[in-house]
């Protein structure tokens, strides 16, 4: 068994460290249990089997994206640690802080949105948070910026960590491989470096554009009279909100990166100089692409709109070169054995792909005029979350249990067919819903889209099919989580 | 064939594609023998070369397409509209404040405009964001322009069928946001 | 619909009468009138006769009004508008700049005097005149949604300063007030009468703070600090990506 994970002689404090990202993880899996099974909820209320009161309806909204978007950036964070870890040291005290921020404002969230019936979005789009129409008290506002700015904080501790972890064995010019891309030297820097140091400056500067907004809304919501503008706050929004979730992405991706050559029976990946282009290249665009959010602004700079597509178009195509390219032929003939987290990583990969495809699409501004804000937005984000990055985690937490717990993995067979059919099925009514223009973010469907109340019926079908699988998968996990632990 | 339906076979033909190109990493996975190293390195660039090429078309073929009326023309009929949660109030005499939205309102969430007309709609909001859409009398989405408190957005159409074309709101503003609606009657 | 027809023909009607009675809506307001039909009027310059409905079918207008008597804010308004269209430019290009008088002494001399008095010298593509027959003057004013108001104590019209931009088919298309001439939505006139889309703009807001991009008159525009805003976090980000290794490095070489 290849063991990039256990180390033949672990310190006490890489033990330590192990331990935390085991903790990390099962928190994560935790959640996304909880967060998922309220999506569920939902998507029961869309096909009339259950019928919340609009106000919970869109205060379970509001935990279900920010829950996620949360989640797996936090699941996405540890699991880098755990890989730099083996190259860099990354402290263990800042992932503690992370770790309990994180939870302070997991309870932040669960009071302003269960108790205040905080209904926002997981963007809280300006000004929505103040105006709640009477359906939340002020305070629950408050709380939800409070969340925020301890989310933000906590993380940004974390993200600074890692990146000083890095700065401390590699210069810049080596951890961004600027050697192998300029002057095609061999360069011993492995790719999850290169990777990491890319999501870790964007997520950084998505991070500060947090910090901006939540400084504007402080600055309004303090009744200093200064009232803001409501185009430099959407941007700043999704300026935010997608740098965020294109890096959870990219977590993810640096997992593949670490495991999947092992997986497959192969040595470790060379930062080549396509890789290193590539990686160059996505640090650029990730910060470009979120223009495509406000094509339906008429009042955004024209040029910003097709700054928007070029960077949507152009940044799918480094990722296809590398990245999948690098998963296929490191697939084709390796003869290893098809275990849940080789296939998890492998179907990432492909859910990358597919959820990729589907932004491009949308990310025409031609086509986004018909699809912008239907269905089609959540069947995308959802195929790069449940089917992507969702799959790559949940590959690398099966792996981790099952090396420190020293045991074998199961076959795969029947966990990857239940996951990957119950996921696509359940994805397909979100397309299907777009190209039937039916508006996303409903709690009802009026008469003129009420085909979104069947598909959201074939959609909970599917769900059942997804969660049998992850139960399947949770046994697994949980079977081995003690002792996984104990030896950790 | 809606607009929707043909983005959507686009997709499908991608999906197909990249179904096609694991499934052949997946069956080769157990039967054949590892590629060269420089195979994958001509296949990567052919790649790189192919998805260049297609990234330029798409870009070519549908950047200069972008519903952004650029050359100005004088609309038939011009109709205000205002969001304000929950409901749109649609107008031919401007809606600038809350009074005028209420006189508005007291109307009906409509309007009514002739076949064929160039119709302007002048999209702004009172106090959220709100998302003005039109959807055909066989419910389809066929034109969309982000009501934004603080701006005024001018969304140019031409209802080439009569009937009820419904307006729905497409982003989220609130607790009933399903809700909020308009109508535009085309005759 | 009918009874709504008959509110909305009120509510013009009232609203136009109270622009008269100065009570109510000093300033016209364009809602009312945008891509209405301008009535046709005969101009008379020192250099003869000509229909209005010849001079828009030429190239788009920009029609002012002003009389030479007055001793307020015509004057500097003429000045100032004559100043921010020489910044923005295509005078006689892409637009003709017709300013009327609404005074009945005036004639086509006094406001080609007017004229030479605020341009030094003949611009081509502005024209300076009065309407041929007074009674188009209430004619016209009605229907682009001006007003005056004889002041008899002051000997002066008491009357608002606007800018109305008239397309080449003679509908109008946009009304500016105010005594400032405000470059930025000038240019963006402008901009439409060229045949360019506009297709959006900023509703006017004192209290709202860093817009991203300002009209400044000499320069056009400009990023504000809302577009700084937009940037600083990139810049600092980066900034920081360099100071981090750039001192890590030095610490512990290799």
């Amino acid at each position: 068994m290849d063991a990039f994970l256990r180390l033949e002689n672990p310190t006490e404090a890489q033990r330590a460290y192990r331990r935390w990202t085991l903790l990390w993880l099962t928190t994560a899996f935790v959640l996304f249990a909880v967060v998922g099974l309220l999506g569920l909820l939902m998507r029961l209320n869309q096909a009339r089997w259950l019928s919340l009161p609009p106000e919970l309806f869109y205060a379970i909204l509001t935990l279900h994206g920010l829950g996620m978007v949360g989640t797996w950036f936090v699941a996405g964070m540890a699991v880098l640690g755990q890989i730099l870890q083996r190259y860099v040291n990354p402290s263990l005290r800042a992932s503690q802080i992370a770790y309990f921020g994180t939870l302070i404002a997991v309870l932040l969230l669960l009071t302003a949105t269960l108790i205040g019936r905080l209904g926002v979005g997981w963007y809280f789009l300006y000004p929505l948070p103040f105006y709640p129409s009477g359906v939340w008290p002020l305070w629950a506002s408050w709380v939800f910026l409070a969340f925020l700015t301890i989310a933000g904080l906590s993380w940004t501790i974390w993200v600074v960590d890692y990146l000083r972890a890095i700065a401390s064995r590699y210069r810049l010019s080596e951890a961004l491989a600027w050697p192998v891309l300029f002057r095609g030297r061999e360069l011993d820097v492995p790719p999850v470096i290169l990777i990491a140091t890319v999501s870790l400056v964007a997520g950084l500067i998505g991070l500060l554009a947090a910090v901006v907004l939540l400084v504007l809304y402080y600055l309004e919501g303090l009744g200093t009279g200064l009232r803001n503008d409501a185009l430099l706050m959407k941007n700043l929004t999704f300026f935010f909100g997608h740098v965020l979730v294109n890096i959870t992405m990219y977590l993810g991706v640096a997992g593949v990166y670490a495991l999947y050559p092992g997986l497959s029976g192969k040595p470790p990946l060379k930062t080549k100089r396509y890789v290193a282009a590539a990686w160059n290249v996505a640090l650029l665009l990730v910060l470009l692409a979120y223009f495509h959010h406000l094509y339906m602004d008429f009042a955004q700079p024209l040029w910003f709109q097709r700054l928007g597509q070029i960077a949507s178009y152009l940044s799918s195509i480094p990722a296809a070169v590398v990245t999948i390219v690098t998963v296929l032929a490191l697939t084709y003939g390796a003869r290893g054995a098809w275990t849940p987290s080789r296939l998890f990583l492998f179907l990432g990969t492909m859910g990358w792909a597919i959820g990729g495809m589907a932004a491009v699409i949308d990310s025409t501004i031609l086509v986004n005029f018909r699809f912008h804000n239907t269905l089609w937005v959540p069947g995308h984000f959802h195929t790069y979350f449940l089917m992507g990055v969702v799959l790559m985690l949940l590959g690398f937490g099966f792996r981790f249990v099952h090396e420190l717990s020293g045991h074998e993995e199961p076959p795969a067979r029947s966990l990857g067919w239940l996951v990957a059919l119950g996921g696509y099925g359940f994805l397909a009514m979100f397309f299907y819903g777009g190209v039937l223009s039916v508006p996303r973010r409903y709690a009802a469907y009026p008469d003129e889209v009420a085909s979104g109340a069947t598909l959201a019926q074939l959609a909970t079908v599917f769900v059942l099919l997804l969660l049998t699988g992850l139960i399947i998968y949770a046994w697994h996990y949980v079977r081995l989580l003690r002792q996984a632990w104990s030896s950790g | 064939m809606t607009p929707q339906m043909q983005a959507f076979l686009v997709w499908l033909l991608w999906v197909a594609v990249i179904g096609i190109v694991f499934g052949i990493a997946v069956r080769g996975s157990s039967s054949s023998s590892p590629p060269a190293p420089e195979r994958v390195d001509r296949m990567r660039l052919l790649m790189l070369l192919v998805l260049l090429v297609l990234a330029g078309f798409g870009l070519g073929l549908t950047l200069p397409r972008a519903p952004y009326p650029t050359a100005a023309e004088v609309p038939d009929r011009v109709v205000f509209v205002m969001g304000k949660q929950f409901a749109f109030a649609l107008s031919e005499d401007p809606i600038t404040n809350e009074e005028e939205y209420e006189e508005a309102i007291a109307y009906g969430s409509g309007v009514e405009v002739r076949r064929g007309e160039l119709i302007e709609f002048r999209v702004s909001s009172l106090d959220v964001n709100h998302g003005f859409s039109l959807y055909s009398p066989d419910h389809r989405l066929i034109a969309q322009v982000q009501a934004m408190p603080g701006y005024v957005n001018r969304l140019r159409t031409r209802f080439s069928e009569p009937g009820d074309y419904s307006i729905l709101c497409l982003e989220y503003c609130g607790n009933s946001h399903h809700a909020m609606r308009g109508v535009v009657s085309v005759r | 619909m009918a009874l709504r027809a008959a509110f909305a023909a009120g509510l013009v009607f009232g609203l136009a009468t109270g622009g008269y009675a100065g009570q109510e809506w000093v300033l016209p307001r364009e809602e009312y009138y945008l891509y209405r039909p301008v009535p046709d009027v005969l101009v008379e310059t020192v250099a003869g006769r000509r229909w209005l409905s010849s001079l828009w079918q030429e190239r788009p207008l920009l029609i002012t009004f002003a009389y030479t008597r007055c001793g307020g804010i015509c004057r500097p308004f003429l000045g100032r508008l004559h100043k921010a269209l020489e910044a923005i430019g295509g005078a006689g290009k892409a637009y003709t700049v017709v300013v009327l008088s609404m005074d009945p002494l005036d004639s086509p001399r006094s406001m080609y005097q007017l004229g030479q008095q605020i341009q030094r010298a003949h611009r081509p593509g502005w024209i300076w005149g009065i309407l041929a027959r007074e009674a188009d003057i209430p004619r016209l004013l009605r229907g682009v949604g001006y007003w005056t108001r004889w002041d008899s104590t002051l000997q002066q019209y008491d009357h608002p300063s606007a800018v109305i931009a008239v397309s080449g088919n003679g509908r109008l298309v946009r009304i500016l007030v105010g005594n400032e001439v405000r470059s930025g939505p000038l240019a963006d006139v402008v901009r439409e009468l060229r045949g360019l889309w506009v297709r959006a703009y900023p509703l006017p807001d004192s209290t709202v703070a860093f817009r991203c991009f300002q009209y400044d008159p000499d320069q056009g525009w400009r990023p504000d600090w809302g577009l700084m805003l937009l940037l600083l976090p990139g810049l600092l980000g980066l900034g920081f990506m360099f100071w981090l290794f750039g001192h890590r490095s030095r610490q512990s070489p290799g």
